[in-house]
């Protein structure tokens, strides 16, 4: 076969000028290398794919509690039977249980390694507050470890872990029991704050009780960490194994009380009323019904029952237990089918926090259970608890503690409405991650925050059309992004090293999942594979890993440029289109060629003093003298000759057909020159505005990036000349700089900018209405 | 008045939910010579800070003096010198977040750099850190054709850039 070298000439028809950036080392440093060696290698726990090996363990740890509530002392007096199974090949000479409340213990590490300063300004506020903390004699106080026989365990505590010695080693398959008596002071929640703790309510002397971390707790054992015995210093949360509770919990007899699990002796603690209206509720699946209402609620307030009752609440397969009581509640409740199951919605709050909880709470329980279902995996507790808690929103199994309070005169604010709703969504939310689908927390905040903030989100935008949600769209996390690096953390940062806790922990991860579903994998392959990670890894203990290779391996996107890029470096999003050049096709052809160059050349800016000249220089000496002119007066550069005609047919003859339509189609050739200035690789969004205002939007995956992570160039073809171009028009990769998305180049007014704008333009309603009413007295 | 007290440095533990962080923006708009300020606070750390949970920022029931006390509150937390001298800046206005959690508060410096005259700026940032012992405060500066990062806490709420030019 014969090559012939064709040439399609071209001629530029716009040119802006960049600065150039190249880096080059021995390495590969690519972007988009494999996250190998960051990753664990896989084994027969964890395979390659992100699933549980078929090797795949879990520890079982089964709980028989008894609590007793001292009201007045403010006291919680316990005793428990743990039985732990040991379900790994390791054979195991001691186990470690977490005494959470140690935190609270005078001089413990968490307030030890607490950095603060003191300066001379300094609030009351805080300063009680400090000494609230310190004076208050927290701590579990264990009177006794013993095994079922009633022997002595021998045990040690450091700080916030316990271990005991076994007597004899607990191999595979075998289970060892143990009792341990206790009691703690509980904690006043408003004075030294706490997940846990009470609210006083001093004007009528009642209180509302949120308990958590009240049981000495096993700690995980597995292939991962070992023991994951790191101390609970405040920050990191909770790594726990399941297992199948039993609680009683003795409460004055006025008490409502509301715990993870099924109450199991309604009949000796409710009224045969409220048994029935509950009874009423387990088919109403559209309004909540209330089972305690706010006139029985006031009756119990007004006195304080001596004596006491017992509450029998039993759980399976949860990994914690947390329990709420309080004369003061209101009990309401609803069903939600969950794929042709019935689970239950409730809430319990006082009447302080009418009127938006009897219209919001449950509801809002009920949703989320559906939409959280959807997205991951069939809810399948038997029921989902939200109790109001002023000023916190903290999670347990089937359980949460909802901040929410309208003012003292019924009336609340748009920001406590939406608070509340989006505090109870989260917390609801946290039954998924991590109650159900189990990371260790300890070690990752984002896996369960980040994660459950994601589907808050879709949650949220679910329950109303533009619902005010804070974390999840990529412009809301630019700021946060762009900000100084020594005052960010990647987010695989370990729990309490994180520096700004809510934006690394919460909101970058949300955002992160948010632009991998709408703009990297698209919605039908994320949801797929986020689902699929949720059924691998439910009621199980999932790592970092498992989530990211699950997220590949159901989906066939390669993701470790975007995990390596997001979840391991500081680095943000600043990609700049620097320059557009557009090009057309030399037809060859003389006769259109030139008439172009002509054009071209008749409308090129001319120097000031030629044109002057044109009015005020009548006549040259060309002009007016013939005898000066000769060849080159009168050449025209763009006039047509035979030659050229002869040229052009040669070069016809030498084309294919495909060859001569391509010269025929008259397209436009606009090549775009991209940096990345920000480091994180990102697809490159385009919108193009043509002469006649259509527009097209093209997306080019990130992996353009592939060979030069700083700067890359592209053509596009396009039939209609272009005026403008935008680049992230839908505002979708949390690009910092908007400054340099447009072209031609253009400046996005700042947020001071447009509030100005908008200010100077109107008046203020009250002085709108003074104008009106001078006006209508005129 | 603030009496003197002598004070042994002890730790605290945290408390739950805190993360309290504000975001300072100082944009230089070169077409006014204007250094345009906004400040982006939660609006529960400021009610909180200003021991006054009744202005009931952002409602129907503001208090109708809330903008003097929010205005006084940030000209005493966060005070700006150019080539070391205070600058007065004017207030501009204040509007709620979308998302409704935060407040933007919006303040302006008018001829800020007539002929080039500004080589340094010195900040101090004490924004709520009486009220709350972990705040950070981060600041960026977008002056001419440099940004500047900053980031303030109790231990450091002063810091002096040197313009580059």
């Amino acid at each position: 076969m014969q090559l012939i070298q064709k040439k399609i000439n071209f001629f530029i028809l716009f040119l802006f000028l960049t600065p150039y950036m190249c880096a080059q080392d021995n390495l590969n440093n690519s972007k988009f290398k494999q996250l190998y060696e960051k990753l664990p290698t896989p084994n027969v726990y964890r395979t390659a794919s992100g699933a549980p090996g078929h090797e795949y363990y879990q520890q079982k740890a089964d709980y028989q509690i008894n609590v007793e509530l001292d009201e007045e002392k403010n006291i919680l007096e316990g005793n428990e039977i743990i039985t732990y199974t040991n379900n790994s090949p390791d054979v195991l000479n001691y186990l470690w249980v977490q005494l959470d409340q140690n935190v609270r213990a005078k001089n413990s590490h968490g307030q030890l390694t607490t950095t603060n300063s003191m300066n001379n300004k300094m609030s009351f506020r805080n300063i009680k507050r400090m000494h609230d903390r310190m004076n208050f004699d927290g701590g579990f106080k264990l009177e006794e470890v013993r095994d079922t026989y009633n022997n002595q365990l021998a045990y040690i505590i450091n700080e916030t872990m316990m271990r005991i010695e076994l007597s004899k080693p607990l191999r595979q398959g075998q289970s060892f029991s143990f009792k341990i008596k206790y009691s703690y002071n509980i904690n006043d929640r408003m004075k030294i704050g706490g997940r846990s703790g009470y609210e006083y309510f001093e004007n009528e002397g009642n209180a509302i009780y949120t308990i958590a971390q009240f049981f000495p707790r096993m700690a995980v054992y597995n292939e991962v960490e070992g023991w994951q015995n790191k101390q609970f210093l405040g920050r990191g949360e909770f790594t726990l194994p399941f297992g199948d509770y039993k609680v009683n919990i003795t409460v004055p007899s006025d008490h409502i009380v509301a715990a993870t699990g099924e109450l199991i002796n309604a009949a000796s603690v409710l009224s045969k009323n409220q048994i029935k209206r509950w009874e009423k509720a387990k088919n109403n699946f559209v309004d909540p019904v209330i089972i305690v209402t706010e006139e029985e609620a006031k009756e119990s307030e007004k006195e304080k029952s001596k004596s006491k009752k017992t509450w029998t609440f039993e759980a399976k397969n949860v990994r914690d237990f947390g329990w709420a009581s309080s004369r003061k509640f209101i009990w309401d409740a609803m069903a939600v089918d969950i794929s042709g199951e019935t689970v239950m919605a409730y809430s319990y709050y006082p009447k302080e926090g009418n009127p938006l909880w009897e219209q919001y709470s449950t509801r809002v329980v009920a949703h989320s259970l559906k939409v959280y279902s959807k997205y991951t995996i069939d809810y399948t507790y038997p029921q989902a608890t939200s109790v109001h808690a002023k000023s916190i929103g903290m999670e347990y199994p089937m359980i949460c503690f909802n901040f929410g309070r309208p003012e003292s005169d019924g009336t609340y604010s748009k920001r406590t409405k939406y608070g509340m709703i989006g505090v109870i969504i989260h917390e609801v939310g946290h039954n998924f991650f991590p109650m159900i689908i189990n990371s260790d927390e300890r070690q990752w905040t984002w896996m369960d925050e980040g994660l459950n903030t994601f589907l808050q989100y879709i949650t949220e935008q679910e329950f109303e059309r533009n619902y005010p949600s804070r974390r999840g769209p990529p412009n809301n996390i630019v700021e946060y992004m762009k900000g100084d690096k020594s005052g960010i953390s990647p987010i695989m940062t370990n729990s309490e090293s994180i520096l700004q806790f809510g934006n690394n922990a919460y909101g970058k991860p949300a955002t992160a999942l948010n632009i991998l579903r709408e703009t990297i994998m698209g919605r039908e392959l994320f949801d797929y594979s986020f689902k699929t990670y949720s059924e691998r890894w439910a009621f199980k203990h999932p790592t970092p890993a498992d989530f990211f290779r699950t997220m590949e391996d159901a989906s066939a996107v390669d993701l470790d440029w975007f995990w390596r890029g997001w979840f391991y470096t500081n680095d943000h999003v600043d990609i700049s289109l620097d320059k557009v050049n557009w090009f057309k096709i030399n037809t060859g052809n003389p006769e259109i060629e030139n008439t172009i160059s002509k054009n071209q050349e008749e409308n090129k800016n001319t120097y000031v003093g030629i044109s002057r000249n044109k009015s005020s220089i009548p006549k040259t000496v060309t002009e007016f003298d013939d005898q000066s002119i000769d060849f080159y007066t009168t050449y025209d550069p763009f006039k047509t000759n035979i030659l050229d005609k002869e040229d052009y047919s040669k070069y016809m003859k030498n084309l294919d057909a495909d060859e001569k339509e391509i010269l025929k189609s008259a397209k436009n050739y606009y090549e775009l020159h991209f940096s990345n200035i920000g480091g994180l690789v990102m697809p490159i969004i385009l919108e193009f505005t043509f002469v006649d205002r259509t527009t097209e939007v093209i997306r080019i995956p990130a992996e353009i990036w592939k060979k030069n992570s700083k700067e890359v160039k592209k053509i596009f073809i396009l039939d209609k000349e272009v005026t403008n171009v935008r680049l992230d028009p839908f505002l979708e990769t949390a690009d910092v700089d908007l400054n340099n998305n447009s072209w031609p180049a253009r400046n996005e007014p700042t947020r001071f900018q447009i509030f100005k704008e908008n200010d100077k333009k109107k008046e203020n309603p009250m002085q709108r209405a003074i104008r009106a009413e001078e006006k209508s007295n005129e | 008045m603030f009496k003197p007290l002598i004070f042994i440095t002890l730790p605290l533990i945290l408390s739950f939910h805190d993360f309290h962080v504000t975001h300072t923006t100082l944009h230089y708009n070169s077409d006014l010579e204007n250094m345009e300020i906004t400040i982006k606070v939660a609006i529960e750390d400021l009610e909180l800070s200003l021991d006054n949970i009744e202005l009931r920022i952002g409602t129907l029931n503001e208090k109708k003096s809330s903008e003097e006390i929010i205005k006084n509150y940030f000209k005493n937390h966060l005070i700006i010198y150019g080539n070391n001298k205070i600058i007065d800046y004017k207030w501009v206005g204040k509007e709620i977040s979308d998302n409704l959690h935060d407040i933007y508060i919006y303040y302006e410096i008018s001829n800020f750099n007539q002929n080039d005259k500004i080589k340094s700026l010195i900040l101090e940032n004490t924004i709520f850190i009486e009220t709350t012992h972990n705040q950070s405060n981060i600041v960026l500066i977008e002056f001419e054709d440099n940004d500047y990062n900053l980031t303030f806490t109790k231990d450091l709420n002063r810091q002096k850039i040197e313009i580059i030019r």
